[in-house]
């Protein structure tokens, strides 16, 4: 039952460029002398009008790899060493990142919705006021029209009396009707690609699906692209086409939703969907052995090594493996995927 | 990002801090200035009569203004008082004055927060309403007034200072009780039964210890700048006792021919006051950066 | 609304407390005198039988807590009784010189704040590069620098030494501005300096906090200008915790105008209470430290009020 946006393969884009493609993008950070390379090497697409789930621990790199994306990565003390990132057409890697052309994409092109409702709003400024200046900077809309906007934008994600609350302050609204205003602010200006950066972990459960459903609706009313961050496996069954899961920096799986749940291929993907309880089974749960690594961490080997159950002597000797299809559109970066089961 | 930040966040004062000590002079040699100064200044204070080449109350007005020389390093004054050693006594007086004062001034000051913060209600709108009274004097003026009426001399300096500062503490104190009277494990001894005093002791005491001392050294710089700018005025000591404000002011009358008469002193203040700042900074950042918006 | 009425009210209250218990010390401070009160109070000394008529007329001979509301109805009414050195009501003079203390004051203090928030936004900016270096070198100096030196200095080096401005003294800018200004920059400069220092580096310190914020992030990733990110976003929270300290640096402000007025001879409030305390004129000092006291929780009461305009989450 995944993918509310799952593009139709009638549809003439279904094989249409992707809206996102990202190459080789590598990140650094400097801290205390040390070098941490928290993104590495990292490659993927975004397909028009789907919704592309990244999964992985804190210190997995993912939400790293989409500020890099947007070109918010501070420097210094990080940079973004390496990796071309195609944005309908156009690599952002060779754009200042101050510019203007770049900032028309942030907002423009690319919406972002942020983890923490509670402090992604400016608390001194309206919300209609937050609202309005994506419109006014990006559409070029005058006052009143820009207003008139903003309170169809509250409507629409589900802020009733829209008009007159365009006056209020965010510390009025709880963490819920919040995240609905960073998701009217993030679509303000139709962007065709939206990042959702863990837009339901500070919620409550039954938010959480309210908010869900708001952003996958919305998304696809705009015919966009969602990326859908997240550690929740429950929400990326019910929510996205596709998937990549990442671990310490890199894409260790990447494949259509179903496949990859049906067959995992890499033995972290395979210990996370244990982790998960599911209706109608009596299992025990087990929690995978030992942590994950620091963020940035360098690694001779395999960095899933020290918890891999199904580690092959080649593991140990051999460098960390790279994506390799596994199944069509299915690909995974282990040494023992290829082999039978 | 500083190690020793987040090595001291738990505990204050636990034997491990003198092997930290080291590191942390290390990293941030502003601190290590600020002690080694405030180290010099001890030392020259306790020992001034030792240190001091002459005395520093001996005239000769054969000697008035000389410029620096072998002899007198740094000249002498209209009175022919060598003003190295003058200097010297100075630092005595300022530190002694400093410590006075803010020893007073916290042990007062923090009693009375300790008694709002605890018990709320009425004690604790009284006393705050009394500190908010006693703040909304300017510290000098009120020090002045004090002075006026209880006479120059240099108790009399330590007591307007006190007054003039235990407010601060009452303040800082109060907002710590606050919230560590409602900390998990402090409402568990109150509901066990222990006693406001046990509590006091046990519990709140240590807790706001770091900031006690972050703002007992920073208060010394301005209970420094205080007492030189009262005994520029005149107040607070009896000439020919030497202090760092006087001596600017019986300078002045001979800018023209000799200005370090008068700009010297100063800069021992500035020094001074500097070295207490960066210890109290550095001290600040490490143990409770959350003062930082505060002090 | 009605919350924001009773926050105004209980505010205007809680000063209104605070001045009378400071109006109580300063009476206390006055009867703490050792000797004579009426000696003291008149500054003369007679037989003993025009004493005990003096001390029946003054009312010395009621308790304490009547002469105490004696006294305060007569302060109330604007009579801060006679200054024995200039044989005036103290209220002429204080009258006279406050506008002075007034002037000098503002000017310093409109100094300081604009200066002072600029040279911290840049700092904070500018983080890192020798701009901010050097904004924070300078401002941990001016912290330890005394204000009646700095006087001092800046006579010698400007006055004495180049020629440029007067030594001291006081003209008013209605009577001649060109040399009133010239008159004035010297203290001025002095007396801002220390407020300067501390609002520079809180400024900076409450900027970079500020930038590390979440909504910050928010900002840029809607693709809004640096520039616009600063004024529009950053500054506007930044600035409202100095905001509140503006009422410590005002307090600070009032001493060091006590010492720029003795340093540059300026004939305001401050000198005025020096003198007066070498004088033994008491009168002028309980007075003087009365209107200060005055000045001081006005400043803070307004400062509070206007937080209600400044920080929306303060309105409900």
């Amino acid at each position: 039952m995944a993918g509310a946006g799952r593009p139709d393969p009638d549809l003439p884009e279904a094989d249409a460029a992707p809206t996102l493609s990202v190459r080789g993008l590598s990140t650094e950070f400097r801290a205390g002398g040390r070098v941490r390379r928290v993104v590495d090497d990292v490659s993927f697409d975004v397909k028009r009008r789907e919704i592309l789930a990244f999964v992985g621990e804190s210190g997995s790199g993912k939400s790293v790899t989409f500020l890099s994306v947007l070109r918010l990565i501070a420097d210094p003390p990080g940079r973004i060493v390496d990796g071309s990132v195609l944005f309908d057409g156009e690599d952002l890697m060779t754009l200042d990142p101050k510019g203007a052309r770049m900032r028309s994409i942030r907002g423009g092109g690319i919406g972002f919705v942020f983890q923490e409702p509670m402090t992604s709003l400016n608390p001194v400024l309206t919300i209609g006021r937050q609202i309005m200046e994506s419109l006014r900077l990006h559409l070029d809309m005058g006052r009143r029209e820009a207003r008139a906007r903003a309170a169809g934008l509250l409507s629409a994600v589900g802020i009733g009396d829209a008009e007159r609350r365009l006056g209020a302050y965010p510390h009025e609204f709880s963490g819920g009707m919040r995240q609905r205003i960073m998701i009217a602010i993030a679509v303000a200006c139709s962007p065709r690609l939206i990042i959702a950066d863990e837009p339901t972990t500070a919620l409550d459960v039954t938010t959480q699906a309210q908010i869900l459903e708001l952003l996958a609706g919305t998304v696809r009313d705009l015919g966009a692209s969602l990326v859908l961050i997240t550690h929740n496996l429950g929400i990326v069954a019910r929510y996205a086409d596709r998937i990549n899961v990442m671990y310490a920096g890199r894409i260790v799986e990447s494949g259509a939703t179903d496949d990859v749940f049906a067959d995992p291929r890499h033995p972290y993907t395979r210990a996370l969907l244990d982790c998960v309880p599911r209706l109608g089974e009596t299992r025990k749960l087990a929690p995978i052995a030992g942590q994950p690594p620091d963020a940035g961490t360098a690694f001779a080997h395999c960095p899933f090594l020290p918890r891999c159950a199904r580690a092959l002597p080649v593991c140990r000797t051999a460098p960390p493996p790279r994506l390799a299809d596994v199944a069509p559109n299915h690909s995974a970066a282990c040494h023992a995927a290829e082999l039978p089961e | 990002m500083d190690e020793a930040t987040t090595g001291s966040r738990d505990t204050a004062f636990t034997p491990s801090y003198l092997r930290t000590a080291a590191g942390i002079l290390r990293q941030r040699p502003d601190i290590a200035i600020g002690v080694l100064v405030i180290a010099v200044m001890v030392v020259l204070a306790l020992f001034a009569d030792l240190i001091a080449p002459y005395d520093p109350n001996r005239t000769s007005l054969l000697d008035s203004l000389m410029p620096m020389s072998a002899e007198h390093w740094l000249g002498t004054d209209s009175l022919g008082r060598d003003v190295l050693s003058r200097l010297i006594h100075g630092t005595r007086v300022s530190l002694q004055v400093g410590v006075f004062a803010v020893f007073s001034a916290a042990a007062v000051g923090t009693f009375l927060g300790l008694l709002a913060g605890y018990f709320r209600g009425i004690p604790d709108m009284i006393i705050m309403r009394l500190m908010d009274a006693l703040i909304s004097v300017p510290p000098i003026i009120l020090a002045i007034a004090l002075a006026a009426v209880l006479g120059g001399g240099v108790d009399n300096v330590v007591i307007a200072l006190a007054v003039a500062l235990l407010p601060t503490y009452a303040r800082v104190m109060r907002s710590l009780v606050l919230v560590i009277r409602e900390l998990d494990y402090v409402v568990s001894a109150r509901v066990a039964g222990a006693g406001p005093l046990r509590i006091m002791i046990q519990h709140i005491a240590p807790n706001c210890l770091p900031s006690l001392v972050v703002l007992m050294t920073l208060n010394m710089g301005h209970a420094i700048l205080a007492e030189a700018s009262l005994s520029f005025l005149g107040i607070g000591i009896t000439p020919p006792q030497a202090a760092w404000g006087a001596m600017v002011s019986d300078g002045y009358r001979y800018m023209l021919q000799d200005p370090s008469l008068s700009l010297i002193p100063g800069v021992c203040v500035i020094v001074a006051v500097l070295a207490f700042n960066l210890a109290g900074d550095g001290l600040r950042d490490l143990l409770d950066p959350r003062l930082k918006g505060q002090l | 609304m009605a919350g924001t009425l009773t926050t105004f009210a209980t505010r205007l209250l809680q000063s209104l407390v605070v001045l009378l218990l400071v109006s109580v010390l300063v009476f206390a401070l006055a009867r703490l005198v050792p000797g004579d009160p009426v000696k003291t109070l008149l500054g003369f000394e007679g037989t003993q039988t025009q004493i005990d008529e003096m001390r029946e007329t003054l009312g010395l001979n009621r308790p304490l807590p009547v002469q105490y509301v004696a006294w305060l109805g007569e302060v109330l009414s604007g009579d801060f009784g006679r200054s024995i050195t200039y044989r005036e009501p103290v209220a002429d003079l204080l009258l006279a010189r406050l506008p002075v203390t007034a002037l000098l004051g503002t000017l310093a203090f409109v100094l300081a704040v604009v200066l002072g928030i600029v040279a911290g936004v840049v700092a904070a900016v500018y983080r890192g590069t020798p701009v901010d270096g050097l904004v924070t070198v300078l401002a941990t100096i001016g912290l330890a620098t005394p204000v009646f030196w700095l006087g001092v200095l800046f006579i010698y080096l400007f006055s004495l030494k180049l020629g440029w401005l007067p030594v001291q003294g006081f003209t008013s800018p209605f009577v001649d501005p060109a040399r009133s200004l010239q008159q004035l920059v010297l203290p001025v400069v002095c007396l801002a300096l220390s407020p300067l220092a501390s609002i520079a580096r809180q400024t900076r310190s409450s900027v970079l906090e500020v930038i590390q914020q979440d909504y910050v992030r928010t900002a840029w990733s809607k693709g809004l200008r640096e520039r616009a990110i600063i004024v529009g976003h950053v500054l506007r929270n930044a600035l409202m915790p100095i905001v509140t300290l503006t009422g410590v640096h005002l307090n600070h402000l009032l001493g060091g105008s006590v010492l720029v007025e003795t340093v540059f001879n300026i004939p305001g409030l401050g000198r005025l209470i020096v003198n007066a305390v070498f004088d033994k004129d008491f009168q002028v000092v309980q007075s003087s430290v009365l209107v200060f006291a005055v000045i001081v929780v006005t400043v803070n009461l307004l400062i509070d009020y206007s937080y209600a305009f400044i920080d929306p989450r303060t309105r409900r």
